[in-house]
């Protein structure tokens, strides 16, 4: 019976297959591969590609995530310098830098994970110790960059721990998430925020009021000087008018006789105008009507 | 048994030994003959035919897993190729990457291995329990709700607040907005690129409650908190040469809510009221005084026109008796006795207007008391009769 070519092929591809799984490993990005020589690490590959290994058990590979991760470490009541007991969570971020470092001191990464979180809490616990309460809250223009810089020193606290230990793990970042009161100390602060409201309420409708008030006084203020300028201004233009007047009436120098007679009997029909009513005694009703001015003598040219 | 020894046994009859007597060759005959018998035939073609659908059935498999390493990248997506763990990149160094509408082929792992990646819209997470009390699910406060519920204490492993810069208690939510722009940077530079954008939100939202008085953060400084908190969270994203640290870019931070403690919430409310009152206070002593001051304009205004219109009355009537005055002199010139006359008749036309016009009332003779009735004779034949 003759032999299938293609049988032979496909036999051979399997066998490819099955040797590629266990004599090649691949390296993801962000990954490194660590590789162990009968248990013992003998090599690190950090770059990611395509590599050769021995099958096991003369070698294996043990990857590890060599990204930011971030741990959140609850937080615990410390005093602060100025004795105020406060809980603070962190969350950092941290990558392994130094792959054969990590597993040769670490059994593990949870291990790991367990190990930074007690070193995160020594150093928080040793920082807050070194900062007033004030530093990390406080109305002054200061505060952000006194928050930043206590983060900083926490980070740092913690780096240098770190290093000491040399887990092969550096931290990239350190970021406050929680800053709080114990249980107790909120209950009272309440009660500070009911009483400061409440006084602030009552300032607040005080205040109003006395504003309101002293918009009411500069009106009234600004009503006066209106009035008293127009006033003035009033005076000024009557004052004109008269003057006005008074040189028209140079002419009545010629005749003042005249001039006299001529004013008084416009004034006799400005007193008597349209419907006024006049009461005279009967015996001599015309008597003062016909009490006109007289006409004047007047010179002879 | 060797040959030699087959000499001295025995067969027992129709035994064929294989030493003594070899089977007999098959001929082509006997082949012909087993090939067409029917059985055989059978079972011929049936091997035959399961042969066929192995074939078939192989490459269907070979088929079908060529077709499953195609990926067809749909709208909102993008995709990524690893070749031996690397991404594939394109001549500038960057990442290739896969377009919505493209397919793509891959090959089996280890040797590539596909990504698909949100493509760079907007995409949100919210910040809903990192700064609030923990609440049974009857008593939640959804957003645009005024109040938490009351609570005497807070636990601060279960309740989340922040705190003011005067030390007091707030509690908010917030949404944020954000876009993935480097693919490469989101995938490798951290596990979880969002995780570390919340971590930092959350404590750019810590400093910046840190440094205000809770007053200025509900009442009077709001917007200013709000704006200062997205510009610093969108710039504490970037590294020093303005690329997203983790290829996430912040486009919003929202606040959802602002609230105080459930057991401040009346006092807060009742500061509210206050602004509230202080507000119409002012406004209407505002308006009290747009209105007095409007009257003064208008009686000030009164003043000016009447003091002008004696002025210009004043003139007018001086200047018009000087004019009169002028003319009569002019016209009567030298003849002071026609001047005369005319003033005796002018002076009887104008006493005979100015009666008139006039209502006259006589009192009775030796009386001062005057009568109102219809008819004032009345009062004076009276009088007379009387007498």
């Amino acid at each position: 019976m003759k032999q299938n070519p293609w049988t032979g092929l496909i036999s051979v591809l399997l066998l490819l297959i099955l040797l590629l799984y266990t004599l090649c490993f691949t390296v993801q990005a962000g990954t490194a591969a660590v590789i162990k020589t009968f248990g013992a690490i003998t090599d690190v590959k950090k770059e990611p590609g395509f590599y050769f290994k021995w099958p096991w058990p003369i070698q294996s590979v043990v990857a590890l995530d060599t990204r930011i991760r971030v741990l959140t470490v609850p937080g615990k009541e410390t005093p602060t310098r100025d004795q105020k007991n406060i809980l603070l969570t962190v969350a950092i971020g941290w990558r392994i830098v130094d792959p054969i470092k990590f597993l040769s001191r670490l059994a593990s990464e949870e291990d790991a994970k367990n190990k930074l979180a007690d070193r995160v809490a020594d150093a928080r616990m040793r920082t807050i110790q070194t900062i007033a309460l004030q530093d990390l809250l406080t109305i002054h223009p200061e505060q952000a960059q006194r928050f930043d810089a206590f983060q900083k020193s926490m980070q740092e606290a913690i780096a240098l721990g770190l290093r000491e230990a040399d887990y092969g793990i550096e931290i990239e970042s350190l970021r406050i998430q929680s800053l709080a009161f114990p249980r107790s100390t909120t209950e009272k602060i309440f009660a500070r925020m009911i009483e400061e409201r409440k006084r602030q309420s009552e300032w607040l409708i005080n205040k109003g009021k006395k504003e309101a008030g002293l918009i009411r006084n500069q009106a009234e203020l600004e009503r006066e000087n209106l009035l008293t300028e127009a006033r003035a201004q009033a005076t000024i233009l009557r004052g004109q008018g008269d003057a006005a007047a008074a040189e028209s009436f140079k002419v009545f120098k010629e005749n003042p006789e005249l001039a006299n007679f001529l004013r008084e009997m416009d004034a006799l029909r400005a007193a008597f105008k349209k419907n006024t009513t006049i009461v005279l005694p009967a015996e001599r009703p015309l008597q003062h009507l016909l009490e006109a001015p007289p006409v004047p003598k007047l010179q002879e040219p | 048994m060797t040959e030699s020894d087959h000499s001295n046994h025995v067969h027992p009859p129709n035994h064929r030994c294989p030493a003594c007597s070899p089977p007999p060759e098959t001929t082509p005959e006997d082949l012909a003959a087993i090939a067409s018998d029917p059985g055989t035939r059978s079972l011929s073609r049936a091997l035959a035919m399961s042969f066929t659908l192995l074939k078939i059935l192989f490459l269907l498999l070979v088929v079908f897993f060529l077709l499953e390493r195609v990926t067809y990248i749909e709208e909102g997506q993008v995709a990524l190729i690893r070749r031996f763990g690397a991404y594939l990149l394109d001549p500038s160094g960057r990442p290739r990457i896969f377009e919505p509408g493209s397919f793509v082929f891959v090959w089996p792992s280890p040797i590539e291995s596909l990504e698909i990646l949100p493509r760079a819209r907007e995409r949100s997470m919210t910040i809903e329990t990192e700064f609030w009390p923990r609440i049974e699910k009857k008593e939640k406060v959804t957003q645009g709700e005024k109040a938490l519920p009351v609570m005497q204490s807070l636990d601060p492993t279960n309740d989340r607040y922040h705190l003011t810069g005067d030390q007091n208690l707030m509690h908010s939510q917030w949404k944020v907005t954000y876009r993935v722009e480097d693919f490469l940077a989101y995938r490798l530079a951290a596990e979880d690129p969002e995780a570390m954008v919340r971590a930092l939100v959350v404590s750019v939202i810590l400093r910046a409650m840190g440094g205000i008085s809770i007053d200025d953060a509900y009442y009077y400084k709001k917007d200013d908190l709000f704006r200062r908190i997205e510009e610093d969270a969108k710039s504490a994203v970037l590294d020093p040469t303005g690329r997203p640290r983790w290829g996430i870019r912040i486009v919003h931070v929202l606040n959802t809510a602002l609230l105080p403690p459930g057991a401040a919430q009346e006092a807060f409310d009742a500061v509210t009221g206050a602004l509230s009152e202080r507000t119409r206070l002012i406004d209407q002593a505002r308006k009290e005084a747009e209105a007095r001051l409007e009257d003064a304009k208008r009686e000030a205004d009164k003043v000016r026109r009447e003091a002008e219109a004696y002025a210009t009355r004043v003139r007018s009537e001086a200047a018009a008796d000087a004019e009169r005055l002028t003319v009569l002199l002019k016209r009567f010139a030298g003849d002071p006795q026609g001047l005369r006359i005319y003033l005796e008749q002018w002076r009887s036309q104008e006493l005979g207007e100015i009666l008139q016009g006039m209502r006259l009332y006589l009192l009775p003779r030796g009386s001062n008391v005057l009568w109102t009735g219809p008819d004032p004779t009345a009062l004076v034949e009276e009088t007379e009769t009387e007498k």
